[in-house]
C-alpha cells in the first residue's frame, strides 16, 4: 500500500514539475517584457536603472495617440452594438425550432472557426467590390472615392464580436429556468416587461461578460483589421506592428505592457461579473 | 402549427435576424466571393478580371523551376500543415500535465488561481505575446545579454525555422490547456480510481481508461490548435522575418504585394477546406461521444 502511495506522490510531483515548466513558458516572455519596460537603457541586453520615461513618451507621441483613439472609437461602438445583437441572437436561438437550425448554427459559427487570415482577405475582396460599385453609382472619382477606413473596420469587428459574445450570453441563458419567464407571461406581463424585469437581470453577468469579451477582441484584433483598414484609420495593434519593422523605441515595451495590463483588468472584471452571477437568485438550481 | 406558436417563432426569427444577416454578409458571402475569384483571371492592379480561368489552380500546382528543393505552393502547403501538426502534438504534450494538474487540485482557490493563470494569456493580445518573445530573444535582447554576462557568445534565435515552430507552440498553449481541462474535469474520477484499485498499472490506466475518457476534449483542443497554427500570420512574420513563411504569409503577399488575387484566393480555398473539414469533424465527433 505504501509503495503505491509513494508512486502516486512521485507521479504527482513530476506532474507538478511539468506544469510549472508549461506555466513558465507561458509567462517568462511577457514578464520579462513588463520588467524591461521600466529599464532606462535603450537596448534590452542590459539593465541600467528603473525609469518611467518610456511611459511618459506615450502621450507625447501624436501618431500613437491617434491609433489609440481609433481603437477606442471602434471598440466603444462595436461593443454595445454587438452585445445587443448577441443577446437578441441568444434569445432567438434558445428553445426555438425551425427548419435549417443546424445549418444556421454552422454559419453563425463561421467567425469562430474561420482562420483570421481568410476572413481578412475575403473581407478585403468583398469590401473592395462593394466600394467600387458604390463609387461608380455615386460617380466618385479617384479624388473623392469612398475608401477603406473606420466604417469597414467597425463592420468587421461587430461581426466577430457578435459571434463570440453570443457564446457567453447563450451559456448564461441555458442556466436560466424558462419556467420563470413563462410564469411572468402567464401572470400578464408583456414580452418587454418580462425581458427587462426577469430575463435581463438574470442573464446580466453573461451579457456583461459578452460585452467585455467583445471589447477585448476589438481592441486586440490585428489580422482581420490589417486587411480592412485604410490610410488614417490605423488602430493600435497595426501601429505597433508597423513600428516593429522600423527602429524599435523602448516605448513600444511600455505600450505593450499597458495593453497586457488592460486585458488583465478587463478579464478581472469579467470574472467578477461571473462570480456575482453565480450567486444570483434566479438560477435554475432554484434557491 | 397554431397561430400563437406561429407568432412566437416569427418573433424568435426577428431576434436572430440582425446577427444572421451580419454573418451571412460579412463571412459567408465573402467566402463565396473568394471561391469565385479563384476561378477568375488576375486583374492588372490587383482585384480580378471577370473572365473564367483555371490559371490560379495551374499556378498553385506548378513546380517552381527556380530551385530543386522548393516545388512551389504545394510544398508550402504541405510544410505548413506538417509544422502545424507537429506543433499541435508538442502543445498537447506540454498542456496535458498542466490540465491534469489543475483538474486534480482539491482546493477551489488553488484551482481557480491556476485557471486564471491560463486564461490571462488566452485573453492577452496575440501581437503582444509574440512581440514579447521577439523582444526576449532579439540579437540585442535580454537572453543574449544574460549569455554575454555569463561569458558565453551571443546567439541568433530570431528569423530561423526553429523559433517559428517554438512560437507556434507558445501562442497555442492556452488554447489547448482550456479544452483539455474541461474534458478532464468532466471525466469520472471514480472510473480511474476503480481501474487503479483493480490492479491496472499507470500505463494501462493512462492509455485504456484516462485517454478514452478525455478523447473528445483532446480532439477538440488539437483541432483548435491545428487550425490556429496552420493559418498563423503573426508568428512567421514577426519571429521568422520572412525566412520561414507559412500559408498565411503567401496569401497576404498575393493580395497585397504580388496583386494576384485569384492565386491568393485559390490558396485560401485550400486553407478553408483544410480547417473547416477538421473543425466540423471534431464537432460531430464531440456530439457523438456526449
Amino acid at each position: 500500500m505504501s509503495s503505491a502511495r509513494t508512486r502516486r506522490a512521485v507521479s504527482g510531483l513530476s506532474l507538478g514539475t511539468s506544469s510549472v515548466l508549461t506555466l513558465a513558458i507561458l509567462y517568462i516572455p511577457v514578464v520579462v517584457l513588463v520588467i524591461f519596460s521600466f529599464n532606462s537603457a535603450r537596448t534590452g541586453a542590459t539593465w541600467e536603472s528603473f525609469t518611467f520615461d518610456w511611459y511618459k513618451e506615450i502621450p507625447r507621441d501624436r501618431q500613437l495617440m491617434r491609433a489609440i483613439t481609433n481603437s477606442m472609437w471602434i471598440a466603444l461602438i462595436a461593443t454595445p452594438v454587438s452585445t445587443v445583437f448577441a443577446t437578441m441572437l441568444a434569445l432567438g436561438l434558445e428553445g426555438s425550432r425551425f427548419r435549417g437550425k443546424r445549418a444556421t448554427q454552422q454559419v453563425l459559427n463561421l467567425p469562430i472557426v474561420a482562420p483570421e487570415i481568410i476572413t481578412g482577405v475575403s473581407l478585403l475582396a468583398a469590401f473592395s467590390l462593394v466600394l467600387r460599385i458604390i463609387n461608380d453609382v455615386l460617380g466618385r472619382g479617384n479624388a473623392d472615392a469612398i475608401r477603406f477606413g473606420r466604417p469597414t473596420i467597425l463592420l468587421a469587428h461587430i461581426a466577430f464580436d457578435t459571434a463570440f459574445a453570443t457564446l457567453i450570453v447563450s451559456a448564461s441563458l441555458r442556466n436560466l429556468n424558462p419556467a420563470i419567464s413563462e410564469a411572468s407571461l402567464d401572470l400578464g406581463a408583456t414580452r418587454w416587461q418580462t425581458f427587462w424585469k426577469i430575463t435581463l437581470p438574470a442573464i446580466r453577468p453573461g451579457v456583461l461578460g459578452g460585452a467585455l469579451m467583445a471589447f477585448t477582441l476589438s481592441i486586440d484584433n490585428f489580422v482581420i483589421t490589417f486587411f480592412v483598414s485604410g490610410p488614417g484609420s490605423t488602430t493600435l495593434p497595426i501601429e505597433i506592428y508597423e513600428r516593429l519593422s522600423r527602429t524599435i523605441s523602448p516605448s513600444i515595451n511600455a505600450v505593450a505592457t499597458l495593453i497586457f495590463a488592460s486585458s488583465v483588468i478587463v478579464l478581472g472584471g469579467a470574472l467578477m461579473a461571473q462570480a456575482i452571477g453565480s450567486r444570483s437568485t434566479v438560477n435554475s438550481d432554484g434557491d | 402549427m397554431n397561430t400563437v406558436e406561429h407568432r412566437e417563432q416569427r418573433r424568435l426569427f426577428g431576434l436572430r435576424a440582425p446577427a444572421v444577416v451580419l454573418v451571412v454578409a460579412l463571412y459567408l458571402l465573402p467566402l463565396v466571393l473568394i471561391l469565385a475569384y479563384s476561378f477568375l483571371e488576375s486583374g492588372r492592379a490587383g482585384s480580378v478580371q471577370w473572365v473564367p480561368s483555371l490559371d490560379a489552380y495551374r499556378e498553385l500546382l506548378r513546380p517552381d523551376p527556380r530551385a530543386s528543393t522548393y516545388n512551389g505552393y504545394v510544398t508550402l502547403l504541405v510544410r505548413s500543415s506538417w509544422w502545424a501538426a507537429l506543433a499541435t502534438l508538442v502543445t498537447l504534450a506540454l498542456s496535458l500535465p498542466l490540465a491534469t494538474f489543475i483538474a486534480g487540485r482539491r482546493s477551489t482557490l488553488a484551482k481557480n488561481a491556476l485557471l486564471v493563470a491560463v486564461v490571462i494569456p488566452f485573453w492577452t493580445s496575440m501581437l503582444v505575446r509574440i512581440y514579447a518573445v521577439r523582444f526576449l530573444l532579439a540579437n540585442g535582447g535580454p537572453v543574449n545579454g544574460w549569455l554575454e554576462a555569463l561569458g558565453l557568445e551571443r546567439r541568433v534565435f530570431l528569423n530561423t525555422p526553429g523559433i517559428v515552430f517554438a512560437g507556434l507552440v507558445y501562442t497555442a498553449l492556452p488554447f489547448m490547456v482550456l479544452p483539455l481541462y474541461a474534458a478532464i474535469e468532466r471525466a469520472d474520477r471514480n472510473v480511474i480510481n476503480a481501474a487503479r484499485d483493480l490492479g491496472a498499472n499507470p500505463f494501462q490506466v493512462f492509455f485504456t481508461v484516462f485517454v478514452p475518457l478525455v478523447r473528445a476534449g483532446v480532439i477538440a483542443g488539437c483541432m483548435l490548435v491545428f487550425v490556429l497554427s496552420v493559418s498563423q500570420y503573426l508568428v512567421p512574420t514577426l519571429l521568422g522575418g520572412g525566412k520561414a513563411n507559412m500559408i498565411a504569409n503567401v496569401i497576404e503577399n498575393q493580395f497585397n504585394e504580388s496583386q494576384n488575387w485569384p492565386l491568393g484566393s485559390a490558396i485560401s480555398v485550400f486553407l478553408v477546406v483544410f480547417s473547416l473539414i477538421g473543425t466540423w469533424w471534431s464537432v460531430r465527433f464531440d456530439e457523438e461521444t456526449n
